[in-house]
């Protein structure tokens, strides 16, 4: 009974059930058309909200702190007609050591870098050097440095590369040329690196202008040598802008103290005394098309001038009084005639002091010679990433000529690299 | 004296309250469309104009100083100024927009970007691994980032909220209507195999269902070969190809040179505000790439 109850029960439910489906079935037709119009335009208009991009969640997220890394991959194969790397009328750092004949491995470079938090960056750039056999980890870079301080103010403390002239705070492995002008060499032993604290505002004008400065420990050349440390300093300005869409300047004057009691040693020479290193830099870029990523023409010059007072001692003979004030200066022009070929022409030239009789015939002595190098160089870009360059220089450092060619290649691979100016 | 130095501060909150915002953006097109929603009220620059590759930009003092004074950043992103952008926030040292800050704008970060490659790898070229960062010449991607840029600058300077929220209303029903009639119009192009230089043409074609063949490039960032050049020659031979496009920053050799083998029409598409002289703004971008491109299909 009660089963035959449960079916007619069942029997009527579907009944109705069936008769309102009957009943609303122009309705239901009604709200489909409807909802489809509704999707096409909302499929027309998809404006209301903007979509994130799809982001991956890990389970752990230890990784996705990594910070960025870079490496810089640099070889050589290098010759020489002349032995004698000296350049005459100065004490020269060791950085000046040209790499043996035949093949060489120049800097490997790595770099590591990431923001630390909101207010703070961290960068550390490490260099593998060979020298005499010997690998050795030099620490270029090791710096923190502040992000969005008011007024345009940046502060950078640690192991860093004061700014001073053009060249300075550059990477080698972004110039131009295999090898650093005359005046890097023998002012600032191709690039000055310190401890200390540097700090800069960008001024909030039309043009770029940029003040800064810093105290250091003073342990590096042109300082005292490597450790002891007697004190350094740098100042700087530097203005730049655009001329046209397509012409762009930067020009810049810089100072830098450094103090060396303890002493500034190289080979057979020790300096004590004091150096004021004055620089004044300009670079201008041009590009016909408009697009420097196919055609452009650099130039870039710096003069250098040194005020320096103290004692030297040269091959153990003691150390005698010699103030004397020296100037460097090159010029160098490259030209991108097409996507992947650069060519550069670069001269540069020293203008050392005359020495007082007790050291004639020292490595101190010039002879009246100025020492100049003129220096031509190709290069081939596969990618921004790659480069291959052939330079030749005419090498008169010291009165022996010297024909020196070098062909190099430079590699960077991880972390996409900084289009600087 | 003090009179004097009372009418300079009134004389400088006059001046800089002439415009009350500054903009930087890296791109013509962003320009532009940040133009059309601050009308007058901000004062808005471009890092680039059309005749660059702005990928290969270098980190300019004049970059530098410009973003020192922006009060918003509005970028395309997905990596496209990855080799300049990031050097010029951190010189500029600037507190108002950062890396990262609410005041920086990455257009790639609002719409679905395509082409995102499965394999990150520099051997396949100059990679962006977040997708296709040419993501303007879609409209409808403009339209997203009109409306993010639109609430930016409301949150920025409230005052004028609703003024900018009105511009974006009318921008955004003017395009809509635009949009329709596009469509309408290549639908003549629809289906149409295509070669371009570089693949930053692609959201044109993807919009307009326009079918990419293959690049002059042989990889991205990687400038044409001649042994390339001559295997894009061979499928021009099996396929039929409506035309070649490039850029007006790119080179005209290569697509020049296939275009006299094959036969096949070269066409400089704008790419950008400024591209052409006909291209003055974002609705002649697409106007004019949609009538050149049809152009090549009359016979």
């Amino acid at each position: 009974m009660q089963k035959q109850n449960l079916a007619v029960m069942t029997a009527i439910l579907a009944l109705t059930c069936a008769n309102s489906a009957k009943a609303d079935d122009r309705e239901l037709l009604k709200r489909i058309e409807q909802l489809e119009t509704r999707i096409n335009e909302l499929e027309n208009n998809q404006i209301q909200t903007p979509i994130p991009t799809a982001q991956t969640t890990p389970i752990n997220s230890m990784s996705a702190f990594n910070p960025y890394i870079s490496v810089v991959l640099n070889g050589a194969y290098n010759y020489y007609s002349n032995k004698n790397k000296e350049i005459s009328g100065f004490q020269i750092g060791e950085e000046r050591e040209s790499p043996d004949k035949g093949f060489s491995l120049g800097e490997s470079e790595i770099n590591i870098g990431a923001n630390v938090d909101d207010k703070f960056l961290a960068n550390l750039t490490a260099a593998v050097v060979s020298e005499d056999g010997d690998d050795k980890i030099e620490l270029e870079e090791a710096f923190i440095q502040t992000i969005g301080l008011p007024y345009g103010i940046t502060a950078t403390a640690g192991r860093l590369k004061p700014v001073f002239g053009y060249l300075n705070e550059k990477h080698a492995h972004t110039d131009e040329f295999a090898d650093r002008p005359l005046p890097y060499r023998v002012f600032l032993n191709n690039s000055y690196r310190d401890d200390g604290v540097q700090a800069s505002i960008v001024l909030p004008t039309d043009f770029y202008a940029e003040i800064g400065g810093g105290f250091y420990k003073g342990g590096y050349f042109p300082a005292s040598s490597e450790g002891s440390g007697d004190g350094a300093a740098n100042a700087y300005i530097k203005f730049g802008g655009d001329i046209t869409d397509n012409q762009a300047w930067l020009a810049g004057f810089s100072y830098l103290y450094a103090k060396s009691n303890k002493g500034r040693k190289s080979d057979d020479i020790v300096f004590k005394g004091k150096d004021n290193l004055y620089g004044l830099s300009l670079k201008y870029t041009y590009a016909p098309t408009g697009n420097s990523k196919e055609t452009e023409l650099a130039l870039q010059g710096e003069y250098l001038f040194r005020d320096e007072k103290g004692k030297y001692n040269v091959e153990n003979a003691g150390f005698e009084q010699y103030n004397n004030k020296s100037s460097g200066w090159y010029l160098q022009g490259t030209y991108k005639f097409m996507t992947n070929w650069k060519v550069g022409y670069r001269y540069a030239q020293m203008r050392p002091d005359d020495v007082p009789n007790t050291f004639k015939d020292t490595p101190l002595d010039s002879q009246g010679h100025n020492p100049e190098i003129h220096s031509v160089m190709a290069e081939w870009n596969n990618s921004e990433f790659s480069r291959i360059r052939l330079q030749y220089n005419y090498d008169k450092s010291n009165k022996k000529d010297d024909n020196q060619i070098v062909l190099e290649y430079t590699m960077s691979f991880g972390a996409h690299g900084a289009h600087s100016f | 004296m003090k009179k004097f130095i009372l009418f300079l501060i009134m004389a400088t909150l006059v001046a800089t309250q002439a415009f009350a915002l500054n903009v930087f953006t890296c791109e013509p097109e962003w320009k532009s469309l940040t133009e059309e929603i601050s009308k007058d009220k901000a004062d808005v620059y471009s890092a680039t104009n059309a005749t660059q590759d702005v990928h290969y930009i270098q980190a300019k003092p004049s970059l530098i100083a410009k973003i020192r004074k922006a009060d918003m950043v509005v970028c395309s992103g997905a990596d496209l100024e990855i080799g300049w952008l990031p050097l010029i926030l951190r010189k500029a040292g600037s507190a108002k927009v950062q890396e990262g800050g609410a005041n920086l704008i990455y257009a790639a970060q609002y719409v679905q970007t395509i082409e995102k490659p499965t394999r990150i790898d520099r051997a396949d070229g100059d990679v962006h691994p977040n997708g296709n960062p040419h993501l303007h010449l879609n409209p409808y991607n403009v339209l997203k980032v009109g409306k993010v840029i639109a609430d930016k600058l409301s949150e920025i300077d409230s005052e004028n909220g609703a003024f900018y929220q009105k511009n974006f209303a009318d921008f955004s029903a003017k395009m809509n209507s635009q949009i329709k009639t596009w469509e309408q119009k290549a639908l003549a192009l629809k289906g149409a195999n295509v070669i371009t230089n570089h693949k930053n043409m692609s959201y044109l074609f993807d919009w307009l269902k326009i079918k990419t063949i293959g690049t002059l490039e042989p990889k991205p960032g990687i400038p044409a070969t001649s042994k390339h050049l001559s295997e894009l020659k061979d499928i021009t031979e099996q396929k039929r190809i409506a035309f070649i496009a490039y850029a007006p920053f790119e080179s005209s050799k290569p697509a020049e040179w296939l275009s006299k083998e094959s036969g096949i029409k070269a066409i400089v598409l704008p790419y950008t505000i400024g591209g052409n002289k006909e291209t003055n703004n974002l609705f002649d971008l697409y106007q004019n790439s949609i009538d050149l491109m049809l152009n090549t299909t009359d016979k």
